[in-house]
């Protein structure tokens, strides 16, 4: 899949200096040279960034169709099968206040997802007796992996949907993920769009949410919680504490919070919080 | 009797060179139709469903029996392989192979709304391209087809 979307030039210069099965993110931007992460560890490359080779990646992104990740190239990234997500950055164009797409498309950030089944088993207490759960986590401290496969171990007993606005938890097409026999994803529309179906015609019983903005999405947070169905939800920050002082009102859906951190390894539960007694 | 036999050998070749010639003409109509089938078919796919283009002309393929199946398929291929798209095709004119070429080109780097221009401008183009293929298939080909055909008998008549 890497080097379907790579093509065999990058891929195999790439391989060449770091293995495909430790490489967590690849960092394309023109005219510098190209940057792997291993782990947490960076590794500078000893060839440079072409257009050629960025246009490349972003053909084979999309399909050699545009137009057809035109939603998502707007919100700043492209997903690819098996999980694979796009950074792109570049020369924005801005149109009545929101960016309508790049003109140039200068760098790439492609995530690599990994799955790591029996990560969640630290959290088999939280599993057990779900209540609603926010996993807190910077960057790279492992939370899609995570939320991955405290889906696959909630499905065990209940109805879950996973609203897989980037297609990183399921996967989408092309997918390796093992996620059960009792899981629904709706995949690559933003939440806002299809929270309220879900809960009406899908029968829920959990339902997770991976990288919330709390600006835009506590609305169907609280959709979610009036419903009366569980939820598993993720949000960047390094911080519990100053999660919740900058945002008062999370705290109030969620029974525990649990903070990652990528010290000392990539999914270090740092600590777990309960929010609220019931 | 020989002169019978070489008279009638030469009117069986001259009416089959017609009809080649004829069928030639026919052809190219029928690979443009099948060209602007396929563009219905893609332009609502892309412009609903938002399906990428190797997917659209895979699903194309699988559904359709057509003259084009076969160069949709190589054109597949040379996009995955990052070549231009190109098509060989003996029944299509130069304008024709121009469009096609163009077409799949200028898709790659289309964003939402231009690719529905794209669309437009090539089922318009496409539309016009039959127009003629099908004039000169009435005109050209129908009437070389009935020449020959005279002027094998005639080839017969002067034979005998």
């Amino acid at each position: 899949m890497l080097k379907d979307l790579l093509g065999g030039e990058l891929y195999n210069a790439i391989v060449s200096v770091c293995p495909e099965q430790g490489l967590t993110e690849i960092r394309l931007r023109l005219g510098l040279p190209v940057a792997v992460r291993v782990g947490l560890n960076r590794k500078v490359l000893p060839f440079i960034a072409t257009k050629k080779m960025i246009d490349g990646v972003v053909a084979r992104a999309t399909g050699f169709s545009l137009y057809s990740r035109q939603d998502e190239i707007k919100q700043g990234f492209i997903h690819y099968s098996g999980g694979i997500r796009i950074g792109v950055a570049g020369k924005g164009i801005a149109e009545g206040g929101s960016l309508v797409g790049f003109s140039e498309i200068d760098s790439l950030n492609i995530r690599l997802p990994h799955e790591i089944k029996g990560c969640s088993d630290r959290l088999s207490n939280i599993i057990n007796n779900f209540e609603n759960t926010l996993i807190v986590s910077p960057p790279f401290a492992g939370k899609t992996t995570l939320i991955r496969d405290m889906a696959r171990a909630l499905a065990k007993n209940y109805d879950v949907v996973i609203v897989d606005e980037r297609g990183e938890i399921g996967g989408g097409e092309g997918s390796i993920y093992d996620l059960g026999s009792f899981v629904d994803i709706v995949g690559n529309v933003p939440k806002t769009l299809v929270t309220e179906g879900i809960i009406r015609s899908m029968s829920p019983e959990i339902i997770v949410l991976d990288e919330l903005s709390p600006e835009k999405d506590m609305k169907i947070v609280e959709e979610i919680s009036r419903s009366g169905i569980k939820l598993l939800a993720s949000v960047h920050s390094d911080s519990i504490e100053r999660l919740t002082k900058a945002l008062p009102h999370i705290a109030r859906h969620f029974c525990y919070g649990v903070l990652l951190s990528n010290k000392p390894s990539i999914g270090s539960i740092k600590s777990i919080v309960r929010f609220r007694g019931d | 009797m020989i002169r019978l036999a070489v008279g009638a050998t030469l009117m069986a070749v001259a009416a089959y060179i017609g009809i080649g010639i004829d069928k030639f003409y026919k052809m190219r109509v029928d690979y443009l139709k099948d060209f602007a089938d396929f563009l219905g078919y893609a332009s609502r796919e892309a412009g609903f469903l938002k399906t990428d283009i190797l997917r659209i002309i895979s699903l194309y393929c699988a559904s359709r029996s057509s003259n084009l199946t076969k160069y949709l398929q190589q054109t597949k291929q040379q996009l995955e392989s990052g070549n231009a798209p190109t098509i060989d095709c003996v029944f299509l004119a130069k304008k024709d192979k121009k469009l096609y070429e163009s077409f799949f080109e200028g898709l790659k780097s289309a964003d939402y709304r231009t690719q529905e221009k794209l669309f437009l401008h090539s089922i318009a183009e496409t539309s016009e391209l039959i127009k003629e293929a099908e004039k000169n298939k009435k005109n050209k080909g129908e009437l070389i087809r009935k020449l020959m055909a005279l002027g094998g008998v005639a080839l017969m008549v002067i034979v005998l």
